[in-house]
């Protein structure tokens, strides 16, 4: 399993599994991120936060929340 | 509940809740509802705004309660908290569910939770305008049936729905209105869960709680009610309670998930989008803001816009409105005539100046919070927090700290206040400190006065040097602050960039009124009493400045301030600074006014010839050095009063408070005196 990070713009993927603790798996499933959501990579350059865009949302990731989100490409 | 049963009686305003997640439009309806009939103030014992408006319809009269924007209802954070236990335990009425239908299946997300709790519900369904140029189709009446729930297509930003809501809730009103709320379910295996967990916790929680309700929430791990079950079980039940538990670590997760399923499945039969559209096009304009080299720019530029613009707007409406106060006192000073000599003192070189330093900071506030409100409203204000969290971060902050650092080049007080956005606590408490580092407008104000008067063409210099010291300041102190006393990870970047809007100037214009309301009624009422003050210590007890009781206060801590080269005039300015920012520059012109035969404060802010005169007198009283050490201290001085207020009610903690007064005192007098040494060596 690979972190959400690991997915260029424009690719697609499913999400696995969300590691962290109580508050913050709550905040981002407050967001959108589940289990089974599958989501497609906005924007992603080597560094700063992420653009991810699911459940007709826009949602930015900073790097290291988006580290805890293991996804699955599709 | 049978919707029946919710009839109130004709004298009883009926009340009703406005919840919703950010950026669903949730002020714009509050608005288009309510119009002036508003009311802002705090949330009972809490830091956080409420705000309240009563309207009427079809004869009746109703009470609105805007909930916190929140995208859920945990415990997590205390907006959220607020939202759920004033519909659990003030059981309003009804609960308006906002609801953005361009993005309705993350927004439906807050109703999953709100259709939980005991009042009944209407979903406004919101930017229908929005989702109808996406050739998003929703069929509403299906959404409706799905629901269980009354469905109000809207697009509050046009005034289309405001109407049909208001008959909506006339209808709930007089029970005339089915309500049969579908659920969320969840998988079988829960269901059992839920049915134990529910005969479990059966006469221990709260009347007020809903059983199901607090089933999910103990799945979850809900800190507050997990609290109050732990509190109220005995112990050996709650060892048995936290077994069961423990199967589910992910419970919030699973709960999450199975809301979303719901909101799926409903979404699923109601929503159609033209084929092949996933995902939507990203905007030009939108890639450039959010890239991290154009995004930069992009922000840069619209930052300085909008401060040109606060300013272009603030400036001229700030003269104006002090030159009614001169044409003021030129009136009050011929119906005084005859009166004793101190009261026309009092009112005309204490009150009115006063009242025009109030007045010239409004016109600046409300200016700046136009900015304010139409780049939110145009949803630039998320995009805004997104390109600056990898500069922010530098600071060991995240770029939601942007704006409130940013607001606090306006007022510090809205900076310490904006704090607010930041979800992690350690985060927040660092950005609170550090925003008293950022010069105001009143300190800029200042401090731009006294560097034009003594540098002429050298002042762009100074004002270069003053921003790299602040730079300077705010890295060291995030560093101080992080190295050594709280001790804190990155609080990490989590945000929805919401779509962009054409702005509502409608919602615009009661954003500025109502805090600008806000800001003439604590800030205004506190200018007016200091200078007031400043008057009255520097009138008293020989109607001498000279002999006054500030004199003796400054004469006492002349030994510091010579070490930045000032006299017991100036300390006692520094010091009016304390109290407020704006009372320093108002405390020099009543300080050194009342060696003139000329009103004091007018003749500052008034017009420009006497404003030279003013200025000429400065010049003969204080050395370039001197006026150095003044422009620094001033710019790293002590918070003022509105400040250290704001910084005790958000840091709740009189330490920190305290220890930001001693630690900005001490910075003050550490910079004057290396700026009047720097002074003496150029000058």
């Amino acid at each position: 399993m690979e972190s959400i990070t690991a997915l260029k713009a424009g690719e697609t993927g499913i999400v696995e599994r969300i590691t962290g603790g109580r508050s913050f798996i709550s905040r981002v499933s407050a967001m959108g991120f589940t289990g089974n959501v599958e989501f497609t990579m906005l924007q992603n350059f080597s560094r700063g936060p992420l653009l991810v865009f699911l459940r007709d949302s826009q949602i930015a990731l900073g790097r290291g929340e988006a580290e805890k989100i293991k996804v699955r490409r599709i | 509940m049978a919707a029946s049963e919710q009839t109130a009686p004709d004298d009883k305003s009926f009340v009703i809740a406005l919840a919703g997640q950010p950026n669903t439009g949730k002020s714009t309806v509050f608005n288009r509802l309510t119009g002036s009939r508003q009311h802002v103030g705090n949330w009972p014992g809490k830091t956080v705004e409420q705000k309240t408006g009563n309207f009427r319809y079809a004869g009746n009269e109703y009470l609105l309660v805007d909930l916190p924007g929140t995208y859920s209802l945990t415990a997590n954070s205390l907006e959220e908290r607020i939202s759920r236990s004033y519909i659990i335990e003030e059981q309003p009425d009804l609960v308006i569910a906002m609801v953005d239908a361009s993005q309705l299946e993350r927004s439906l997300y807050i109703l999953s939770e709100l259709i939980m709790l005991p009042a009944p519900v209407i979903l406004a369904l919101n930017m229908m305008d929005v989702a109808k140029e996406q050739e998003r189709k929703i069929d509403v009446n299906a959404l409706e049936k799905a629901l269980g729930i009354k469905v109000v297509p809207m697009s509050a930003a046009r005034n289309q729905g405001v109407k049909e809501l208001q008959d909506a809730i006339a209808e709930m009103r007089w029970g005339r209105m089915q309500y049969n709320p579908q659920k969320p379910e969840f998988k079988e295996e829960f269901v059992l869960l839920f049915k134990d967990i529910k005969k479990k916790i059966a006469g221990i929680i709260p009347s007020s709680y809903p059983a199901d309700w607090a089933a999910v929430k103990l799945l979850e791990g809900d800190s507050e009610v997990v609290k109050v079950v732990k509190e109220n079980m005995q112990a050996k039940e709650w060892t048995k309670m936290e077994e069961t538990l423990s199967h589910y670590p992910d419970g919030v997760l699973l709960a999450a998930e199975s809301r979303y399923n719901w909101i799926k499945e409903i979404s699923e039969k109601v929503v159609s989008l033209p084929a092949g559209t996933k995902v939507p096009l990203r905007s030009k304009f939108d890639r450039a803001a959010t890239h991290p080299v154009w995004g930069n720019f992009i922000a840069l530029a619209i930052m300085m816009g909008a401060l040109m613009a606060a300013m272009v707007i603030g400036m001229p409406a700030a003269s104006a409105g002090m030159a009614g106060i001169s044409v003021l006192s030129g009136i009050l000073s011929n119906i005084m005539t005859g009166m004793p000599v101190w009261l026309t003192a009092a009112v005309i070189d204490g009150l009115v100046p006063g009242l025009g330093m109030a007045l010239a900071m409004l016109f600046f506030v409300l200016a700046v919070f136009l900015v304010i409100a139409v780049l939110e409203d145009v949803g630039y204000m998320a995009r805004l927090s997104y390109v600056t969290d990898r500069f922010m971060q530098r600071l060991g902050l995240q770029g939601k700290a942007f704006m409130p650092l940013f607001m606090s080049f306006c007022c510090n007080v809205s900076g310490v206040m904006g704090t607010r956005v930041i979800d992690s606590g350690k985060q927040r408490l660092i950005a609170i400190i550090l925003a008293p580092i950022i010069p105001c407008a009143a300190v800029w104000g200042v401090t731009g006065f006294i560097s034009s008067l003594f540098f002429s063409s050298g002042a762009v210099i100074i004002v270069a040097a003053m921003l790299a010291a602040v730079v300077l300041q705010l890295v060291l102190t995030s560093i101080l602050l992080r190295r050594y006393v709280i001790r804190s990870e990155s609080g990490g970047l989590i945000m929805e960039l919401p779509p962009y809007h054409k702005p509502d100037w409608k919602n615009v214009a009661a954003y500025v009124w109502v805090r600008g309301k806000e800001f003439l009624k604590r800030a205004g009422s506190l200018i007016v009493l200091v200078t007031m003050a400043i008057w009255v210590l520097s009138y008293l007890p020989n109607e001498s400045i000279e002999t006054s009781y500030l004199a003796s206060l400054g004469r006492l801590l002349e030994p510091v301030g010579g070490l930045m080269g000032m006299d017991w005039r100036l300390i006692i300015c520094l010091m009016a600074g304390f109290v407020s920012k704006e009372a320093a520059l108002a405390s020099m012109a009543v300080v050194l006014g009342l060696g003139e035969a000329a009103s004091s404060l007018t003749v500052l802010l008034g017009a420009t010839v006497e404003h030279a005169s003013l200025g000429a007198y400065l010049m003969t009283m204080i050395s370039p050095a001197t006026a150095l050490a003044f422009i620094f201290a001033m710019l790293f001085s002590v918070p003022c009063i509105g400040t250290v207020g704001a910084i005790y009610s958000e840091s709740r903690s009189l330490t920190w408070t305290l220890g930001a007064v001693l630690y900005y005192t001490l910075t003050s007098i550490v910079a004057g005196i290396i700026a009047y040494h720097i002074g003496l060596i150029i000058f």
